[in-house]
């Protein structure tokens, strides 16, 4: 117990110190920085919560990750470097293997890191919504309604990989940002910006598989018309080190790791290689097994309203259904609402923008394809594109354009001086 | 303003309809259904129980792990005795996910125990297909039987009241400790309506409910002679039988609405999952229909739009392009400002005296200058071109004259920021400029309102209606939507006004990219090269003009420039220019 006070306790000062230097001279600083601190709480309560009857809360996953964790710490112990280290699934466990073997095997210290990574997440979401031109006000509600989704709270705080994925999908937009708008940044830290991304891209790849090629539709086409909008020479190496690591990766890594990917509904009676084809067709199979339109409606609406008492993890818990109805409910909301979000975007026709909203289309396309038709998998995997989606959240700019487009002002023919 | 509001209200009512549709693909999901549920109940002497329930599922209810709920009354310690599942037509033991163990395969059939106040939850994993199970749970309940002076009791919950799905054949037997009379033995169940009860060989006691429904529960209250559980601890020193009679007569008696209603309830829900799917085709084919017809209207709107634009057609010709400025001619080619229509008013403006221009060699390159030569007259200027002015004037005021190439980009820049303040007036004042001329009269007007709504309308039917209802024809709202918006949003550009004037402009550009161009081939007044050069760089034809001659050293000598060096350089000294400004302007985009 001492050794998990101490965790939550050294998490809850870099949660502040991350915020302190990441919000520095922004207006709400404190504010923000204390939610995310409650919010961090929250989630080392649900661990012991979770874990207080021994067993699972929310499926199979976190502990499956955590077996395979432990195997990966003996190996390091046992002398084994770590590219040489064995694992399966997701690269997760390794990175959860590397702190056991350093830190000794403790899940609830493992949940706390991945509820820590999740706070990060939630600053840098705030910080991408401020550079998008949101206020600041507005900026910091993004980044606390993303910390505060009660369904986000049970999926970062297991030993799932759900945390390190969302904490990787915000960080690299985050830097894509950074790189576009920070024209003046020397090529040293420019080039260092898009070699993270990169190895990013990579890690995400090992995380989930399909990530490599969701991130990579979302940079590509964002880079691409950045590129076209503004002739930038480091655009154009940042989209070429994008398409070059996608090719690497779609070679090495995704062929590697195919097989192995336990959420893909492959065929497991053979094995090796020369097989791939077959899993190719599999997964094809799956595809064309499906309905298209119900598929994409499960993936962005399920649970719907009627089934959440059949969540076997909730039935007969009605506190728990009245809050995932509610849960529902708003977001729901939240997709009306981004729709005009997403259109006002592709007025402005801002690159970074239209890459976002290639991402969460390919994302929510690939999951409603190949993603087992279970009302609580659409859930957690739709997690993913909560936080890119709280950015088009937003219904007025596109009402005000449109408003102002209809009440047309009378030409002006003055001479007005530049302010 | 009452238009707005009234868009505003078609909007959300839309919405607020296409929202209305999101329940009706909900409804049609059941939760789990149990096709049999075998109970058996033996009672041991010390009253603790052993219970083996075999449940199989014949729908999971879309899940991919199955729950079980078992009662847990005050005092009563459960211990789960053994779990198994089949795979592959035979029974394997399931292992327990526990706490600090946590080393369980949990895809070859695990369950986990959760205890949650008045019962456990069991969760059981593993292989299955089709959405069928069949389970066997055997547990230990210990003090159980409640024991009295007179009678001992037997009462569980087997099914939950709140557990939500539908059950089928339950049969439940419970065997007491020994033999007594049938007297002696007092079943009772409760929770349902319907459901018999049957004690036999003097010691079993069966319960057969042929269903429940959500709402109703099931419940089984047995006394029978506390000589049977002689080892059981006493739960209170009292007589208890009377109690007991008393308890049940109440319930007997007892208002059961509850029940029906839930009976009610579940033949409701038969009958509105019925009407759900019968409304969901309707549905499906209703929007389907919606979609396809919103859709053709949206395509029409944009073809009567077009033909409302093209009505009236309008007649420019070469001769007249010289009523229009350089950096006007850029815009209307362009669709928007930018730094060649830009460079092109400063040298127009050279071309009407106003500025002077020169080229400056530092630090060893050549750099296009402007000055305002100290006899201009500017009194003629247009309120675009006394921008140029203006910023010509700023610069020259502060470095003794305006060099665009020489401007350093790069955010926080003073002088690019003015540059860019310069420019971005004068690309408003030209926008205000062309939306004055390229008037849309009423009905170009109506149909630009008109698709605006419709664009809006369609796009987010399109994003909304395909999800809702799933149905593929929703999707053509999108880009239907996207385009009629897209299209009315700009129809300005595609005015008769405009498009006149391209098509001269365009006859222009293609005159000067002709191989033997010639000065003589245009009309008067646009035969002088000076003003011509102007037109080509917003024709993006300046290097050809350049190349072929036209500027001769009487037009060199007409921008103020002392020798031929602007005609031998003028096509990088240009480039630069525009480079500068380019880079400029994009650093002020992001």
């Amino acid at each position: 117990m001492v050794e998990n006070v101490l965790w939550m306790l050294v998490l809850m000062a870099l949660t502040a110190i991350v915020g302190i230097l990441k919000l520095k001279d922004k207006p709400g600083k404190t504010w923000f920085i204390l939610f995310a601190e409650l919010a961090l709480v929250c989630r080392f309560v649900f661990v012991f919560v979770i874990y207080s009857n021994g067993t699972e809360y929310s499926g199979t996953d976190g502990l499956i990750y955590h077996q395979i964790a432990k195997d990966v710490a003996n190996q390091l112990h046992a002398g084994t470097p770590l590219w040489n280290v064995r694992y399966e699934y997701t690269w997760y466990t390794v990175l959860t293997g590397i702190q056991y073997a350093i830190f000794g095997v403790n899940r609830y210290a493992a949940s706390f890191v991945n509820a820590f990574f999740t706070v990060i997440s939630g600053y840098y979401l705030g910080e991408i919504a401020y550079n998008l031109n949101f206020s600041a006000k507005k900026s910091r509600l993004i980044g606390l309604i993303y910390l505060f989704i009660p369904s986000m709270i049970v999926w970062t705080t297991d030993t799932r990989k759900e945390a390190m994925i969302f904490f990787l999908i915000i960080l690299t937009w985050y830097m894509t940002l950074r790189i576009i708008r920070e024209k003046n940044w020397p090529i040293f830290r420019q080039s260092l910006y898009i070699l993270t991304i990169c190895l990013f891209l990579w890690l995400s790849t090992l995380l989930r598989i399909y990530m490599l090629y969701t991130f990579c539709g979302g940079l590509i086409f964002c880079l691409l018309f950045c590129y076209i909008k503004t002739r930038r020479t480091t655009i154009f190496a940042f989209l070429a080190a994008i398409l070059i690591t996608c090719c690497i990766v779609s070679f090495t890594t995704v062929r590697l790791n195919m097989r192995d990917y336990h959420a893909l509904t492959m065929d497991r009676s053979t094995s090796g290689d020369e097989n791939l084809d077959e899993e190719m067709k599999s997964i094809l199979r799956t595809i064309m097994s499906k309905k298209i339109p119900d598929s994409i409606n499960a993936f962005l609406t399920k649970p719907h309203l009627e089934e959440v008492p059949f969540i076997p993890d909730i039935a007969a818990n009605p506190l728990a259904i009245t809050i995932v109805r509610a849960e529902m409910i708003l977001w729901y909301i939240c997709m009306i609402i981004s729709v005009f979000g997403i259109m006002y975007a592709l007025i402005k026709w801002d690159p970074y923008l239209l890459g976002l909203i290639v991402f969460i289309v390919s994302y929510s396309l690939i999951n409603a394809l190949i993603s087992e038709n279970v009302a609580d998998t659409y859930y957690r995997y739709r997690a993913a594109i909560v936080a890119p989606l709280l950015l088009f959240a937003d219904y007025r700019p596109f009402f005000d354009k449109i408003k102002s487009l209809l009440i047309t002002p009378p030409p002006s023919a003055g001479h007005n001086r530049p302010a | 303003m009452i238009r707005i509001s009234k868009l505003t209200v078609t909007v959300l009512l839309f919405i607020i309809s296409l929202l209305s549709a999101v329940p009706v693909s909900a409804m049609v999901q059941y939760g789990y259904i149990i096709s049999s549920y075998d109970v058996d109940v033996e009672i041991r002497k010390d009253g603790s129980l052993d219970i083996t329930e075999k449940v199989k599922y014949s729908h999971m209810g879309n899940n991919n792990n199955a729950v079980l709920l078992i009662d847990r009354q005050e005092d009563e310690e459960i211990e789960i005795l053994n779990v198994y599942t089949i795979k592959k037509s035979e029974y394997i033991k399931c292992e327990r996910l526990s706490a600090g163990q946590w080393d369980a395969n949990v895809f070859s059939g695990t369950y986990s125990e959760v205890q949650e106040g008045d019962r456990v939850r069991i969760k059981i994993y593993g292989s299955f297909t089709n959405q069928q199970a069949t389970f066997i749970v055997q547990y230990r309940v210990r003090n159980a039987i409640k024991k009295y002076n007179d009678i001992a009791e037997y009462r569980r919950n087997h099914v939950f009241r709140n557990w939500g799905g539908y059950i089928s054949n339950i049969n439940i037997n419970v065997t007491l400790p020994g033999f007594t009379t049938y007297d002696n033995i007092k079943p009772y169940l409760h929770g349902v309506l319907v459901g018999s009860k049957n004690v036999s060989d003097m010691k079993n006691v069966s319960y057969t409910i042929p269903n429940t429904v959500p709402g109703e529960y099931v419940e089984v209250r047995i006394a029978f002679p506390v000589s049977l559980v002689p080892d059981a601890p006493v739960a209170e020193e009292t007589d208890y039988l009377d109690t007991f009679l008393q308890e049940e007569k109440e319930y007997l008696e007892s208002d059961k609405s509850d029940l029906l209603k839930a009976r009610e309830n579940a033949a409701k829900e038969v009958g509105r999952l019925a009407w759900n799917e019968r409304m969901k085709e309707r549905t499906t084919i209703f929007f389907a229909a919606v979609s396809l017809f919103a859709s053709y209207l949206g395509v029409l709107t944009i073809f009567r739009t077009r033909k409302e634009l093209n009505r009236e057609k309008e007649i420019f010709e070469l001769k007249d392009i010289a009523g229009l400025s350089p950096p006007e001619a850029g815009f209307l080619v362009k669709g928007r400002a930018g730094a060649r229509a830009f460079i092109a008013g400063l040298f127009h403006l050279a071309y009407k005296g106003m500025l002077d221009i020169d080229i400056r060699n530092e630090e060893g390159k050549d750099f296009l200058c402007f000055t305002i030569p100290g006899d201009a007259d500017t009194s003629n200027a247009s309120a675009s071109e006394k921008h140029l002015l203006d910023c010509v004037k700023e610069f020259s005021e502060k470095y003794g004259y305006f060099c665009p190439a020489r401007i350093p980009t790069g955010k926080g820049n003073t002088d690019q920021a003015r540059l860019n303040a310069y420019y971005n007036a004068w690309a408003d004042e030209l926008k205000s400029d062309f939306n004055s001329k390229s008037i849309l009269n009423p009905n170009q007007l109506y149909y630009r309102n008109l698709g605006l709504i419709m664009g809006v309308v369609l796009f987010a039917a399109g994003c909304i209606v395909p999800v809702a209802v799933s149905i593929w024809s929703g999707y053509l709202m999108l880009p239907v939507g996207f385009l009629l918006f897209w299209y009315s949003l700009n129809i300005r550009i595609r005015t008769q006004y405009r498009l006149a004037r391209v098509r001269a402009l365009k006859k222009l550009r293609q005159i000067i990219l002709e191989r033997d161009f010639s000065t003589v081939d245009l009309p008067e007044n646009l035969s002088d090269p000076a003003l011509l050069l102007s037109y080509s760089i917003v024709l993006y034809a300046d290097h050809k003009f350049l190349r072929s001659g036209s500027l001769t050293e009487k037009t060199v000598s007409q921008y103020s420039l002392l020798d031929d060096r602007f005609r031998d350089k003028a096509r990088s000294l240009i480039a630069k220019a525009l480079t500068t400004i380019n880079n400029s302007l994009v650093t002020n985009l992001e």
